[in-house]
Parts: structure tokens; C-alpha cells; sequence
């Protein structure tokens, strides 16, 4: 059994884990903090060209089918989404936009505006109605705790029966646990079940549960909650590293490493004024003029260190690579495939 | 401190135990307390609900920029005017005439001039004192003489949660005359053991980190859940907090898990003294959850947590109370 240990807990970060341990390594995966992937709609994108049968089955999840395809949806403000694969009940088949739809929203809580919606919606010939149903949550606070119990969702059903529209928009309230009950909403009130798509909300967050959820699954040691604060290297190979979580220190032995540590956002790689560095002082970064766009270089998946030479056991993935374009959208599709690049490159294959 | 780091993603707001409770609307949130508040000049005129957090370190967990909001929130709750609250005032007042927060039933002092002391805290002297009996006598059996110092006091946390720095400062220096008669200082609140880390630069180690390693039996039936404290986990050590779980299972204890074992009770922070109606509220749900689970009960290993977790009728006990050396 070979040890190898993977930083970052977001979409790169959990798929390598996932693909090293469906491969018989023993791993431990080391992440603190909110990834990008969960700051996300939840949704991918662009389809992937590389191990599209390995994403299938590692996003798999009975509690939320996917749906993938030319798909569409509506956006919290009600401008249209296009992707790949998304939940369920986020997006329907390309040419099949519903005739009619009722956009719900809850009375003083920004999670998704009716008026607003509908008008966006007129605007572009699909006939949409706002509805607003009382509530009493505050406008700062998330809406999934809200609809955690079935008292909630008999309300809500209540509310929603005497609409006639042919699709109900809803705004994000369910994490993975819940999910099913927007099937369960469904069947009550007989019409298509919307929910719109939105950032930074419950549907990213959903995804980067079921990414690590799925990553335990497989047999991968979580370490959450804990941060590599350095890299142990002997001859162009890393040994080991130091892991800090709260107070306490741990040392780790590694044969293979992944850094899948994010973009200078969320505690990657380290952010000055316009310029990013490595936060471990061993690899080259590749800097570009624009801000925010740099990361490390890499050479067939491996990092090269300061020295200019390739790493024989570390590779990168996501978003702390340079090759992260970080365009609006497009990351997460491109962390998964260069996480299984990154899987190769370690495999030697 | 690193406030200018927020994205205002809002991930700190998802996963605030106080916010997500029905009870927790009139908190300003950690994003507010935590991040803008430091910005603003009038922060000292923020008002009383600013208080109204466990200090949990889940926001800080969550915070994809790493920003440190507890330490952040202290430091607003130290800048603040508003008058104390009620409870906060009759803590204040009980540290100022005998030492603690809460009045001392505890009389089981053990002044044998040991070189390992056993710190049981405010809440193990006053309100949990079967707890600290089971803890000292399972020390014992483990070969560990030890002092019960009835000189000891507060520790301060529960101050510096208040911003009573000063006062928390004063107990400071006392307790160290005390520390200086002895070699290792054990603990069995998470809140205690951080703060003789954090403030005292002692090395205190809490109950679990003593019995790792040493072969335990279960003295215990049926299926129990974990309360995960999170001073223990996102506070002390990760590490210690999963020891929880894998010291018991050993000892074989049957252990159900569930994701929100490691959610906080609405215990800590100043909210079971400053605003108990909260902290009834929050443990009242992990309460049910619990409920739902079908277990016999909960097994924790904080003072706090068993005794707000114990008010809403489940039966808790720490790990110090259900396992015993093999023999």
C-alpha cells in the first residue's frame, strides 16, 4: 500500500482522493475552510473531455440524481443558465423551457426576488408570475435551516396549491440530506419543481458535501478542519509534511503528494497586492499580468520546484495550477479533469 | 487581525449554529460582529446581541479566507460599552467574592502536595461535581496522584468572553501560583484546557489526551451518540476530538455517529449565563436530533455541554464517567 496525501478539500482536491483510493492507495486528505466548489452553483459547466464515466460515478448520489446534456436554467436574478450536468430540479433539457411559471419568492429575504424574476423572465417570452409567501427569516440568514423539518414543507406545499403555472421557481432551501423533498414537493403539487440556480448558497455547498462524502466513502483519512504549513523534500521528492489543526501539530509521512490547495481566494495559494506566491516556499510559480490568474507551473502534472526541476512525486491540481483560467464558470470542470491528470502523473501512466 | 480578507461569501453565515436556530435571528451574525464590526469606529455602541454567539469556531472553519472571526469577536466584545447582561453581571460578581463564576459544591479537595494537579473548572466544582469525582477517581486507577487545589480559580474564559480582560488577567497571575507547585496540570473542560494553553502558556492536557493510549473497558450498556464539544475540536485539536470517538470505541463502547455530533449545544461563549433561552433553544434541537436517533443517551466531554444538554431531559455523560482501566 503507497501513502499519499492530498491538500484541499474542494472539487480537485476530493476527486484525486476519490480516484487514488479507488486505486489502492491508503490516503489522508488535508483541507480547512470553505472551497471554491461550494461557493459554486453546484453545476458543471462545460462537459468534460477527459474520464467522464470516473465524474459520473464519482458525483453519483441517490439522494440527488444529475441531469446532463445541453441543459438549462434560471438564475436567482432570472437570467439564463446554461450547462452540462446539474442537479435535478435545477435545469431542464435545452428546448424545453416550461410555457408557464410561478416564481416564489419568501416575503423579505433577498434569496430570490419574484418581481424581479418574472420581469426578466417577460422580458424574454416566457410567461412568469411572482408570488410571495410570509416568512418570517431574516434577510441575512440561509433559508436551508429553515426547511429543515416537514412542518416547513406542509406549509410550503399549502402555499403553492392553488398556483397554475406549468413550473414552480423556487430559491435554494435544501442541502444534500434534504434534497428529496423537492421530489416530494413535486409530487404534491403536480407541477415541475424549480430551483434556481444560485452561488454561494446551499447548491455548492451541497456538492462539496457530496464530493467529500464521497471521497470518505472511498477510504480516504478527512482530515478537516486542519492546514499543511510545510513540505518535507529530499532530492526533488517530498517526503512528508507538517499539519496544523487548532493548537496541535502532526507530522505525516507521504510517498505521493497532490496540491489541490485553491486560487489566492480561499487560503491557496498567497495573495499580494496583485501578485500570488506559494505559501510552502518550494515551487515555481508562473505569474501573468493579470491579477489573480497566476499559479503553479507545472510540467505533465507535476509541479517543478524553485530550482526549476520536476517534482518526482508531487503533482497539482485545481486551481492553484496556473493553467487555472479561472474564467467565470469554468473551474470546476477543469479541476476534476486535471485532478485525474494529476492522478496519472503519479501513476507514471 | 486579517478581517480584510472577507469575500462575503456568506459561508460563515451557513454554518453559524446560532443564526440557523429560531431563536438566533436578533444575532448580528459572525459576519457582522466578526469582519465589519472591526471596520467601524462606532463598534463600541454595537449592543447587547452581539453577545449572542458560542464561540464555536464554526465560522472560523468555514471561512474559505482563513479569517480568524473569533479572535476577532473577542476583541470587539473587549471594545464594547454595553452594559453586562444580567447573568454576565452575576458571574462578575461571583468571580469578584470567591473566584468563580458559579457558587463551589464541590468538597472533595485533595491538598496531598502531588506534582500533578486536576483542574476540573468552574462548572466540574459547582454544578458537575459527580463528573470531577469520576474524573479523579478514574486518574487514580490509572496511577496518577494527583491535587484537587481548592486555591485554584476560574480560570478566566469565561472573562475574556465578557471582554473583562483586566479581571480575567488578575485570575491569571493568581492561578499561576498555584500551577508553579506542580509539574502536569489534567483538565476536563475544553474551554479551561485552551485558555491555560492559549493565555497561561501551560500545557494542559484534557482527560482524553491522557487516556489515549492506555487500555479502558466500557462501563457502559446500550447505544450511545457523541456531543463533539467545539473547544475540543475546532478550538484545542481536531486530533483530540476524533480521539473522543476512537478512545471509547475501544473500550467498547457502542457509539452511533452522525453528522451533527460536532454541532455546538449553545453552551459556550457567555450564552447559557447571558441569553439561557438560546442556549435552551440550541440544545433542545441537538436534543431531538438525538431523540430521533434512538440512542440511550449522549456521551460528551465538556461540563458545559452536559449540563445544557442535560437540562433538556437526555442523559449525558463525559467520558470520564464511562470507562474504566482493563484489568
Amino acid at each position: 500500500m503507497s501513502y499519499a496525501l492530498v491538500v484541499g478539500n474542494g472539487a480537485a482536491g476530493t476527486f484525486s482522493s476519490w480516484l487514488l483510493a479507488k486505486r489502492g492507495w491508503e490516503v489522508t486528505l488535508v483541507g480547512r475552510g470553505t472551497p471554491s466548489t461550494a461557493l459554486s452553483t453546484g453545476c458543471l459547466r462545460s462537459g468534460p473531455n477527459l474520464c467522464r464515466a470516473e465524474i459520473s460515478e464519482f458525483l453519483n448520489n441517490e439522494k440527488m440524481p444529475w441531469a446532463s446534456g445541453q441543459r438549462e436554467g434560471i438564475s436567482k436574478i432570472g437570467t439564463s443558465y446554461r450547462c452540462w450536468m446539474s442537479p435535478s430540479h435545477s435545469t431542464w433539457k435545452e428546448g424545453e423551457t416550461p410555457k408557464s411559471i410561478a416564481v416564489v419568492g419568501l416575503d423579505g429575504h433577498p434569496s430570490l426576488l419574484p418581481r424581479v424574476v418574472s420581469a426578466m423572465l417577460n422580458g424574454r417570452k416566457i410567461k412568469a408570475t411572482p408570488f410571495t409567501i410570509p416568512s418570517q427569516v431574516p434577510s441575512d440568514v440561509p433559508l436551508t435551516s429553515s426547511f429543515r423539518k416537514d412542518e416547513a414543507w406542509e406549509g410550503l406545499a399549502e402555499e403553492l396549491q392553488g398556483l397554475s403555472a406549468e413550473a414552480i421557481l423556487l430559491p435554494s432551501l435544501v442541502g444534500l440530506q434534504d434534497y428529496h423533498r423537492l421530489d416530494q414537493l413535486e409530487g404534491r403539487c403536480g407541477r415541475n419543481v424549480l430551483e434556481a440556480i444560485t452561488p454561494l448558497g446551499s447548491p455548492g455547498q451541497r456538492l462539496a458535501d457530496l464530493m467529500l462524502s464521497k471521497a470518505a466513502e472511498a477510504g480516504v483519512t478527512i482530515w478537516d478542519g486542519r492546514k499543511v504549513t510545510a513540505l518535507d523534500v529530499e532530492n526533488d521528492a517530498a517526503i512528508g509534511a507538517t499539519v496544523v489543526g487548532g493548537m496541535d501539530a502532526r507530522h505525516i509521512s507521504a510517498e505521493a503528494v497532490i496540491l489541490a490547495t485553491g486560487g489566492p481566494l480561499v487560503d491557496g495559494l498567497v495573495l499580494k497586492e496583485r501578485d500570488v506566491s506559494d505559501p510552502l516556499g518550494k515551487f515555481r510559480i508562473v505569474r501573468s499580468k493579470f491579477p489573480l490568474t497566476g499559479g503553479y507551473d507545472s510540467l505533465n502534472g507535476m509541479l517543478i520546484n524553485i530550482d526549476g526541476r520536476p517534482m518526482v512525486n508531487v503533482a497539482g491540481a485545481g486551481d492553484c495550477l496556473s493553467s487555472g483560467s479561472r474564467e467565470y464558470g469554468s473551474g470546476l470542470t477543469e479541476a476534476l479533469e486535471n485532478a485525474y491528470r494529476a492522478v496519472r502523473a503519479l501513476e507514471g501512466t | 487581525m486579517n478581517e480584510g480578507r472577507c469575500v462575503k461569501c456568506g459561508s460563515c453565515l451557513r454554518v453559524c449554529p446560532v443564526l440557523n436556530d429560531p431563536l438566533g435571528e436578533q444575532f448580528p451574525g459572525p459576519r457582522t460582529t466578526g469582519v465589519d464590526a472591526a471596520r467601524f469606529l462606532e463598534r463600541d455602541s454595537i449592543g447587547q446581541n452581539a453577545l449572542r454567539c458560542t464561540m464555536c469556531h464554526a465560522c472560523e472553519w468555514a471561512c474559505p479566507s482563513g479569517i480568524t472571526l473569533t479572535r476577532s469577536m473577542l476583541k470587539l466584545r473587549s471594545e464594547m460599552s454595553a452594559e453586562w447582561l444580567p447573568g454576565h453581571r452575576k458571574m462578575v460578581e461571583n468571580i469578584t467574592s470567591f473566584g468563580r463564576t458559579v457558587s463551589t459544591e464541590f468538597s472533595g479537595w485533595v491538598e496531598n502536595g502531588e506534582r500533578t494537579l486536576y483542574f476540573p473548572g468552574c462548572i466540574g466544582l459547582g454544578r458537575s461535581t459527580g463528573l470531577t469525582l469520576s474524573v479523579s477517581s478514574l486518574l487514580t486507577s490509572l496511577g496518577i496522584k494527583h491535587d484537587i487545589s481548592s486555591q485554584a480559580m476560574c480560570c478566566g474564559s469565561p472573562l475574556i468572553k465578557i471582554g473583562a480582560l483586566d479581571m480575567a488577567d488578575d485570575l491569571r497571575r493568581r492561578n499561576m501560583e498555584v500551577f508553579s507547585r506542580y509539574d502536569r496540570v489534567i483538565t476536563s473542560c475544553p474551554g479551561c484546557t485552551y485558555q491555560l494553553r492559549e493565555v497561561y502558556g501551560i500545557e494542559a492536557e484534557h482527560l482524553i489526551e491522557v487516556l489515549k493510549g492506555t487500555d479502558l473497558r466500557s462501563k457502559l450498556e446500550g447505544r450511545w451518540a457523541l456531543q463533539v464539544p467545539c473547544h475540543l475540536k475546532r478550538g484545542l485539536s481536531p486530533w483530540t476530538a476524533e480521539s473522543l470517538a476512537s478512545i471509547l470505541e475501544g473500550a467498547g463502547v457502542s457509539i452511533v455517529r452522525m453528522p451533527e455530533e460536532d454541532s455546538c449545544c449553545g453552551g459556550g461563549g457567555g450564552m447559557l449565563s447571558g441569553f439561557p433561552e438560546t442556549s435552551s433553544s440550541m440544545a433542545g434541537n441537538k436534543v431531538d436530533m438525538y431523540r430521533r436517533a434512538g440512542v440511550d443517551g449522549v456521551i460528551t466531554a465538556c461540563p458545559f455541554c452536559s449540563l445544557n444538554l442535560g437540562r433538556e431531559g437526555i442523559k449525558v455523560l463525559d467520558i470520564g464517567e464511562v470507562i474504566a482501566p482493563k484489568r
